[in-house]
């Protein structure tokens, strides 16, 4: 395992970003025009970190991280509550100052220039703030506005989010009447307001109800596909490897794992395996010399079939065994993972092993 | 890295402040509590000036109109000043703590929008709430001015006064707001600063002139009285000087501790009073403050009181143009200049704490 969770942006099959010059029909949510100096054409990583760290008081949050993400990607940082994740992110946005280390966002450095990295950054903090009594449509024109968007160009982007999040319907109500889940997807608003070429997501999924989160991730999509570079945390880890092409796993502050999310295809994992006969399968395991777990009778599953768990090291082998298993006829009903890709590269990590992992 | 920075920290655009400001004046406006206070602070206005004038004109002694509405209307300038002293700490006390545990500071701070931009947009909307309760206040001071034939000028002075003063407070304010993390303890310390200013230094003030003094020779002019067998009929009575000794309690010397108070900085408008204005019972005009103005100057006077006149103005040999003090040094540059530096020096830290990216947090601080 890396402690360097340098992702190669031009690696095979990675989204790349499309031409600039060349607008796909809607109004670019990232990595388009934003309002300041002019746009500069993309160049390497759009986050870098090295050696960054950030104590608070005796808590040391971030310890000599090291990170780095592509453009026209989205990256996952995955890691248990108080791992320095939102930390990371505040330095990232421009908020926050590392004690030591330093950042690089869209190529700029905060420290050195501060207003260039706000400009490019689009942030959702994780704890959602709203001027309560200000309406929805309110809300995503004070942020054009902080972001000086020219008024013309301000309201086609507010019409636009409106849209595409499903506020239309709530643009006139206060946002004090908002669920969580609807601040969530306004805060996702808020963060593309201004077409930021780095987007960073803290938790965006909590509190989204299951059509909502399908948006996100088509959202969030969609912005890397036009180039920008996305950095998203979140606990929900199935979604996370909808989402995310690259995946970072924090813990104490540090990088602990990097990798695309392709290549956790290559890892170990379990995958369940349920039979119509608990006796046929049984029978094909011992014939095939599987180390397996206990089968599980099919009075006693919850599928209301012969179930047993299985420690495969990668797909590969997985269809290898599937193949197997019909031949030896053991009846089989279903044989899929046990469990996400990312979510089992999380349960194998030490953090994962500390109660309140996630 | 030798790299300039720029963090854009003092950056100030129309546009960025106007947002600011207009942010914070909209969310006031739609809280029905600011509507109805202000509604009721204007009809509490037009109740004192009218109750205050009622007596005089029910009893019709409208010669007695002026001299009442004077004193009401300087009475009313005192109370427009108290009431803004507790209402302006409580609207920009919480300004950025308050938001800072909404979570709405950070969103703007992540913005484009500079820090300066950020707490000179807050005090502006801070300063103009603060205004609109002294707005409200005209329609009962304008009419009682009148009557009072009060000075235009004079008033102007008051309201200018009142004006400055709001937006130091407010500045005070928001920096104790940026300085704590709770908005409960700003505004307590906010309020605990501006009591002090008004209440307790005076206080402390008073008491100073009874342990700090001078035995020091002074003249002393007092009425001589004849003996009963030398006394013809209205024949006026003599103002003698003699030189005594007398504890003198040096005010003076503490004078600084009054310098701030807003009460003083409003008397400091008023029209100058000589004491023998007070002898010759021309009372025309004279009104809280100038009452005040005349007693904080007497007391301001480095060598006051060097002399003591005890006579009445008819007496023969009457000390007229003594020096009492009256026309001594000016309290309010002293005093506004106080102001200024403590606002300016509030919204100073105030810009450098809403500044990012933050190096220091302060203990259970948060960004976001």
């Amino acid at each position: 395992m890396s402690e360097n969770s340098s992702l190669d942006p031009a690696a095979p099959g990675q989204p790349q970003p499309p031409d600039p010059s060349t607008p796909a029909g809607l109004p670019p949510l990232g990595g388009g025009t934003t309002p300041g100096p002019a746009p500069r054409r993309p160049e390497g990583p759009g986050i870098v970190a090295e050696g960054v760290s950030r104590a608070f008081g005796s808590v040391q949050a971030v310890h000599g991280l090291d990170l780095t993400a592509p453009r026209g990607a989205v990256t996952a940082l995955v890691g248990p509550n108080g791992c320095g994740k939102s930390t990371l992110m505040l330095m990232l946005a421009s908020l926050l100052a590392p004690d030591s280390g330093r950042v690089l966002v869209d190529g700029v450095d905060p420290a050195v220039d501060s207003p260039a990295v706000r400009a490019a950054v689009g942030w959702m903090p994780d704890q959602f703030g709203a001027w309560d009594s200000l309406r929805v449509a309110e809300v995503l024109e004070t942020m054009g506005r902080a972001y000086f968007l020219p008024t013309a160009q301000l309201r086609e982007r507010v019409a636009h989010l409106l849209e595409l999040l499903d506020l239309v319907p709530l643009a006139q109500q206060p946002a004090h009447v908002l669920s969580r889940g609807q601040k969530q997807r306004l805060g996702l608003a808020r963060a593309l307001v201004h077409s930021p070429r780095v987007l960073i997501l803290d938790e965006p999924a909590s509190g989204l109800d299951p059509a909502s989160r399908r948006r996100l991730l088509s959202v969030v999509r969609q912005v890397a596909a036009e180039g920008a570079t996305v950095l998203v945390s979140s606990h929900i880890l199935g979604e996370l490897e909808e989402m995310a092409d690259h995946v970072v796993f924090m813990d104490a502050g540090r990088v602990v794992d990097a990798s695309s999310v392709r290549e956790l295809a290559q890892r170990p994992r379990p995958w369940r395996i349920t039979s119509l006969d608990e006796g046929a399968l049984r029978a094909a395991l011992g014939t095939l010399g599987v180390r397996h777990g206990d089968v599980v009778p099919a009075s006693a599953s919850t599928s209301g079939h012969a179930e047993v768990l299985v420690h495969l090291p990668d797909e590969s082998r997985a269809a290898r065994l599937l193949t197997d298993l019909v031949a030896q006829d053991a009846r089989v009903a279903s044989f899929a993972p046990a469990t996400g890709r990312l979510e089992a590269a999380y349960l194998a990590s030490d953090a994962a092993r500390r109660e309140g992992a996630l | 890295m030798n790299a300039t920075r720029k963090n854009g920290t003092l950056r100030l655009r129309g546009r960025g402040l106007w947002l600011v400001a207009s942010l914070e004046l909209k969310q006031r406006l739609r809280s029905r509590a600011w509507v109805v206070a202000l509604a009721v602070w204007m009809i509490v206005l037009l109740g004192i000036g009218a109750l205050g004038l009622a007596p005089v004109l029910l009893t019709a002694q409208y010669d007695g109109v002026e001299q009442v509405s004077s004193m009401i209307f300087s009475a009313q300038i005192v109370f427009v000043m108290f009431a803004m002293l507790l209402v302006v700490p409580a609207l920009s006390a919480g300004a950025i703590n308050g938001d800072r545990s909404a979570g709405t500071l950070a969103t703007l701070q992540a913005s484009l929008l500079s820090p300066a931009e950020i707490v000179l947009g807050k005090l502006l909307a801070g300063w103009s709430t603060g205004l609109a309760f002294l707005v409200l206040a005209l329609p009962s001071l304008v009419p009682i001015a009148v009557l009072g034939h009060v000075d235009p000028l004079y008033m102007l002075r008051l309201l200018a006064v009142i004006v400055v003063l709001t937006a130091c407070v407010t500045a005070l304010g928001l920096g104790l707001s940026a300085l704590t993390r709770r908005t409960l303890s700003s505004v307590v310390l906010a309020y605990v600063l501006v009591i002090g200013v008004t209440v307790v230094l005076p206080v402390a003030w008073g008491v100073s002139g009874l342990v700090i003094t001078d035995q020091k020779e002074v003249t002393v002019y007092s009425t001589a009285y004849p003996a009963d067998e030398d006394v013809e009929a209205d024949s006026p009575m003599t103002c003698e000087a003699r030189r005594e000794t007398r504890q003198i309690s040096r005010l003076d010397l503490t004078m600084p501790l009054m310098w701030g108070n807003p009460v003083v900085l409003l008397a400091e408008t008023a029209p100058t009073v000589t004491a023998d204005r007070w002898r010759t019972g021309e009372d025309e005009g004279l009104d809280l403050l100038s009452t005040l103005k005349f007693g904080m100057r007497t007391a301001a006077h480095p060598l006051a009181p060097s002399n003591f006149n005890e006579c009445w103005i008819d007496d023969r040999g009457y000390p007229a143009h003594l020096d009492d003090g009256s026309d001594g040094a000016p309290l309010w540059p002293m005093g506004l200049g106080l102001w200024a530096i403590v606002g300016v020096a509030a919204v100073t830290l105030a810009i450098r704490r809403v500044a990012v990216p933050v190096r220091h947090l302060g203990r259970g601080e948060r960004i976001a």
